[in-house]
C-alpha cells in the first residue's frame, strides 16, 4: 500500500516536470531588468539587485548594506526616481523590503530555469506589486 | 518635611539613623540595568525571530510583519503570566520585562488574576484594563495628535504623505 502511494506520487511529480520541460516557454525580454541591475550595482550602498519585468511593469528589489538601512526611505526614493527616469514606458516598483527581495529572486530563478510562462509571470508580478504597496 | 522630622528627633535617634543609613543595603542599580538590558534584549531577539518567521513563511512584508509579531508576543506573555512563569522572570529582570510589549500582556493578565475572586463581570471585566488602560489611552491619544499635526503639515505646510 505504502509503496503504491510513493510510486503514485513519484509518477505524478515526474509527469509534472516532464510537461514543464516539454513546453516551449517564450519569455518577456528581460534586458530592461538587466539594464536596471547594471545601473543600481554601481552604488556603493547596494550589495545585490534582483529585477524582473513583463511588457508593462518592472520590479526591482535591492539589497543594501545593513548600516545603510537607517536611510531606507530616502534610498528607496532615490533609486526609484533613477529607474523611473530611465524606463519611462514601464510601471516601476522599487523595493528594499526583504520579502519583495525573496519573491523577486525566486521569480528570477524561475525565469532563468525556464519553469514559468508569461501569463504566470505577469500574475505573480501583480501579486508582488500589491504586496509592496500593502502598508497596513 | 523630612528635614523637620530629623530636627525633632532626639540625639540618640539621629545617631541611630546615621548608623542605619550607613549599614543599609544599597540598591544595585548597575546590576539591575545589566539584567534588564540582557533579558529585554533576549525578548526583542525572540520578537525578531518571530517577525522573520512571519516574513519567510507567510505573506507578510517587513512593513507589516510587525502586527502579527506584536500579537504573538503579547499572547505568549499572557500565557506565561497565567502559568506564573513571567512573574519569576520579571522579579529577576525588572524593567527588562516591563518595557517591551510583553509587559503589556503581563499587566492585563496580572490585573485579571488579581480580581478574579470578584466575579467575571465586575472583577475580571471591570479591572482587566486597570493597568493596561493607560497604555492604550496614551497610544490612541498620541497617535491622534501625531496624525493631526501631520494632516495640518500636509494641508498647509507643503509636506507630502
Amino acid at each position: 500500500m505504502k509503496k503504491g502511494i510513493i510510486l503514485f506520487i513519484l509518477t505524478f511529480f515526474l509527469g509534472i516536470s516532464d510537461t514543464v520541460l516539454s513546453q516551449e516557454l517564450d519569455h518577456f525580454d528581460q534586458h530592461v531588468s538587466e539594464e536596471s541591475k547594471k545601473i543600481l550595482t554601481k552604488y556603493e550602498e547596494v550589495t545585490n539587485v534582483h529585477a524582473i519585468n513583463d511588457d508593462k511593469s518592472l520590479i526591482v528589489a535591492i539589497e543594501i548594506h545593513h548600516h545603510d538601512r537607517l536611510r531606507l526611505n530616502s534610498l528607496e526614493k532615490k533609486f526609484k526616481k533613477e529607474i523611473e527616469d530611465k524606463f519611462l514606458g514601464y510601471e516601476v516598483t522599487v523595493s528594499l523590503d526583504k520579502k519583495i527581495v525573496m519573491e523577486t529572486h525566486e521569480m528570477e530563478k524561475k525565469i532563468k530555469n525556464n519553469t514559468i510562462n508569461n501569463k504566470d509571470l505577469s500574475k505573480k508580478m501583480k501579486k508582488i506589486i500589491d504586496l509592496s504597496n500593502d502598508k497596513a | 518635611m523630612a528635614n523637620n522630622k530629623k530636627k525633632n528627633l532626639t540625639p540618640t535617634q539621629q545617631q541611630y539613623q546615621d548608623f542605619q543609613s550607613k549599614r543599609e543595603v544599597k540598591r544595585p542599580v548597575l546590576k539591575n540595568c545589566v539584567k534588564a538590558f540582557f533579558v529585554g534584549g533576549t525578548i526583542c531577539l525572540i520578537g525578531q525571530l518571530i517577525q522573520t518567521f512571519y516574513i519567510y513563511n507567510f505573506n507578510f512584508t517587513e512593513a507589516n510583519a510587525g502586527n502579527p509579531t506584536v500579537a504573538t508576543m503579547i499572547f505568549i506573555s499572557m500565557l506565561l503570566t497565567g502559568f506564573g512563569v513571567y512573574d519569576h522572570i520579571a522579579q529577576f529582570a525588572g524593567a527588562g520585562t516591563a518595557v517591551p510589549v510583553t509587559g503589556f500582556g503581563n499587566s492585563v493578565i496580572a490585573a485579571t488574576i488579581e480580581h478574579r475572586s470578584e466575579g467575571f463581570v465586575v472583577g475580571v471585566g471591570g479591572n482587566m484594563f486597570k493597568l493596561a488602560g493607560s497604555v492604550i489611552m496614551t497610544g490612541v491619544f498620541s497617535a491622534f495628535v501625531v496624525a493631526l499635526i501631520k494632516t495640518i503639515l500636509v494641508t498647509w505646510g507643503g509636506l507630502s504623505w
